[in-house]
Formats: structure tokens, C-alpha cells, sequence
């Protein structure tokens, strides 16, 4: 793809999501429509979901369309995590030539009218990866006080641990070029990628920033989202990839 | 007591596993079988495990078997952690391959 007409692809792991990512694709293309009328009028548009193995399989006749972007539906025939379904939707979108890519929840708690945000910094060359900050300008509405309290934990540990020195950890929301996007070997297949993409960030020292993004904590995103004992299956996985594969 | 005891209760697992184990191991039950034949061997006859400890200034032969054991089994562990990981990103990339070729386009 020309950059005269950049295509950008938009990346979103699903995992027994249901009626929810039907509804999350509606207002993603609508919104895209939106971009494509106005500020992103040059690009062309890719949606990317991947279907982890759900336990009721994503139909692709059940998918909303539109004009604004081509869709494709990837499925794992066995649930392998996020970071895998993360890296199997950017190697498609590799393979279609796709020039800048978001990464966004299925759950709809990222706040999509921030895409055109995110993609800025990365369009106009100043960044290779955005990443998104729930504690930036838009603190995130209705957080819960130990979900803070465990990301602000998250956040000093990667700090800590790569030596970028970010507001936000493992929010979902996030842009990137082609060259990160070729970069980004995901080991860890479950939620440790958000810290190993940081990892990487720091190893190949690409170009980074923070952008200030809105996420939308509901009853029931909240209900499936990371529990805090995730956490210590993180750790567990990141120090697993230590020990056994460095 | 525990000398004849001892064989016999690893002739009888062996037996089991000849039973248990899938056709396709049998080299791994014969493997098994030399090593049980040894632990045998050493329980009815101590005499030289028990001169080997005693040179190594380990008190009972005993102990000198346990020690390789369990450096043996951890060994093992490590390994098989290695190969689950292996196996893992194999299956990974088996399922990643299937879900790119199948891709389709709404």
C-alpha cells in the first residue's frame, strides 16, 4: 500500500464476547465512515477481528458492513490468549499491506472517536508506537479503586523492568507503524504481552508516547475484564519466558 | 524383609505397566524395566551401593541413591517445562497459520 492511501487496520481480539462485539463493530464502522468523510478522507480501512476460540463461534454473516472498511474474521480453532490473537490479527494485517495499526478491546470500553488521536502522533511520523493512558487528560470514568491501585502497581513494575517510563499499563488501546508492527514477536500467548510489547518497545528502542484515552468501565466489561489475580498469572508467564527462553 | 518385598513390588508395577503403557512405549517400559532391575539388583544386594557411599563419605547407601534421584527428577522437570513451552508455541503457530489461511471476508 502507497502512502499516498495509507491503510490502516484495526486489530480486535475476541473471546466469547457474544452479541457485545456485534455491537462494538457497529459503532467502530460507523465511526469509521465518520473519520473517512472528514480527517482520515485519504485512508483506506481494515478491520481485523479474531475469534479466540470462543465457545460460540463468531459468524461472519452476523458481522455489521459498511462501506468504510473491509472486514475480516480470523478464528483460533482453540482459545490461546490475547497476546496470540493480538499477533494473529497483526500478521494478517502485515500480509495485506496495512501501513499503520490500532489495537482496541472488543468489549467496546475503548472510546473510539480517540482513534483518530491515537493514529496522529504515529501518521505524522513524530512516533512508531502510541500507547494509550487511561490517567491522562480523560481519566478513566467509573475505575474501580483496586483496579487502580493494581495498574499504578503494574505500571511501576514495568517501569521498573523496561525502563520506559509510562502513566499507563496494559490497556489494549494503542497505535503503531508497520516497522513496530513487524517488530512485535508476541512469547507470551495470554495477558503478559501488554508487558512484554513494552519489553520490545525498549529492546529495539522504537520511538514511543502516551496519548491520553477515555476507557469506559461498565458492570459488565468489568465482569469479564482482568481480575487482579490475573496478576499473578502475568508474573508467572513473564518470569516463565525469563527464565526458560532468554 | 524389605530386600524381598522391594523386587517384588517393582515386578508387579512392571507388569501393570506392560499392561498401561501404550504400544508405541515400549522402548520406554523396557527402559524402565533396566532401571527397576538395577534398583532390584542394589536392594537385595547392598554390598557394593553401600561400599561406593561409604568411599563418597555419604552414611548409607541409601542416601546416595536418593541424592541421584532427586537430581535426576528435577532435572526432568526443567526439562519437561522446556518442552511444554516448545509444544506451546508449535500449537500457536498451528493455530495461527489455520486461522490466517481460513481468514474470511465479510
Amino acid at each position: 500500500m502507497s502512502l499516498s492511501q495509507p491503510l490502516i487496520a484495526l486489530v480486535i481480539p475476541s473471546y466469547n464476547e457474544g452479541e457485545r462485539l456485534s455491537g462494538t463493530l457497529e459503532r467502530l464502522l460507523e465511526h469509521l465512515g465518520q473519520l473517512k468523510a472528514g480527517p482520515l478522507s485519504k485512508c483506506a480501512f481494515l478491520v481485523v477481528v479474531i475469534d479466540d476460540g470462543s465457545k460460540d463461534p463468531v459468524q461472519v454473516d452476523k458481522l455489521p458492513t459498511s462501506s468504510a472498511a473491509q472486514v475480516f474474521l480470523l478464528r483460533h480453532i482453540i482459545n490461546l490468549g490475547q497476546g496470540a490473537a493480538l499477533q494473529t490479527g497483526i500478521e494478517l494485517a502485515l500480509l495485506k499491506e496495512a501501513d499503520f495499526f490500532v489495537t482496541l478491546d472488543a468489549d467496546g470500553q475503548h472510546a473510539h472517536e480517540q482513534i483518530a488521536d491515537l493514529l496522529k502522533p504515529v501518521m505524522d511520523g513524530q512516533t512508531d508506537v502510541a500507547f494509550g493512558n487511561r490517567f491522562g487528560a480523560h481519566e478513566a470514568r467509573n475505575i474501580p479503586a483496586m483496579r487502580k491501585a493494581m495498574l499504578k502497581l503494574a505500571v511501576a513494575f514495568e517501569t521498573w523492568l523496561t525502563g520506559l517510563k509510562l502513566q499507563d499499563a496494559h490497556n489494549g488501546f494503542r497505535a503503531f507503524n508497520r516497522k513496530a508492527a513487524r517488530l512485535f514477536k508476541f512469547n507470551q500467548n495470554r495477558m503478559a504481552h501488554a508487558t512484554e510489547l513494552k519489553q520490545l518497545v525498549a529492546e529495539y528502542g522504537l520511538k514511543h508516547c502516551e496519548v491520553a484515552v477515555t476507557v469506559q468501565y461498565t458492570p459488565e466489561s468489568l465482569a469479564k475484564g482482568q481480575k487482579t489475580s490475573g496478576l499473578a498469572l502475568i508474573l508467572k508467564d513473564l518470569a516463565q519466558q525469563y527464565f526458560f527462553f532468554r | 524383609m524389605f530386600r524381598l518385598i522391594f523386587p517384588a513390588v517393582l515386578i508387579a508395577v512392571l507388569a501393570i505397566d506392560r499392561i498401561a503403557f501404550p504400544k508405541a512405549a515400549r522402548r520406554a517400559w523396557w527402559a524402565l524395566a533396566g532401571v527397576f532391575t538395577l534398583a532390584g539388583i542394589g536392594a537385595v544386594y547392598p554390598e557394593p551401593l553401600q561400599a561406593i557411599a561409604s568411599e563418597m563419605g555419604i552414611g548409607r547407601a541409601v542416601d546416595l541413591v536418593l541424592y541421584l534421584a532427586v537430581a535426576v527428577l528435577v532435572r526432568e522437570f526443567f526439562l519437561s517445562r522446556i518442552r511444554d513451552q516448545e509444544l506451546q508455541r508449535e500449537l500457536t503457530q498451528i493455530t495461527r497459520t489455520l486461522a490466517v489461511l481460513g481468514a474470511q471476508k465479510k
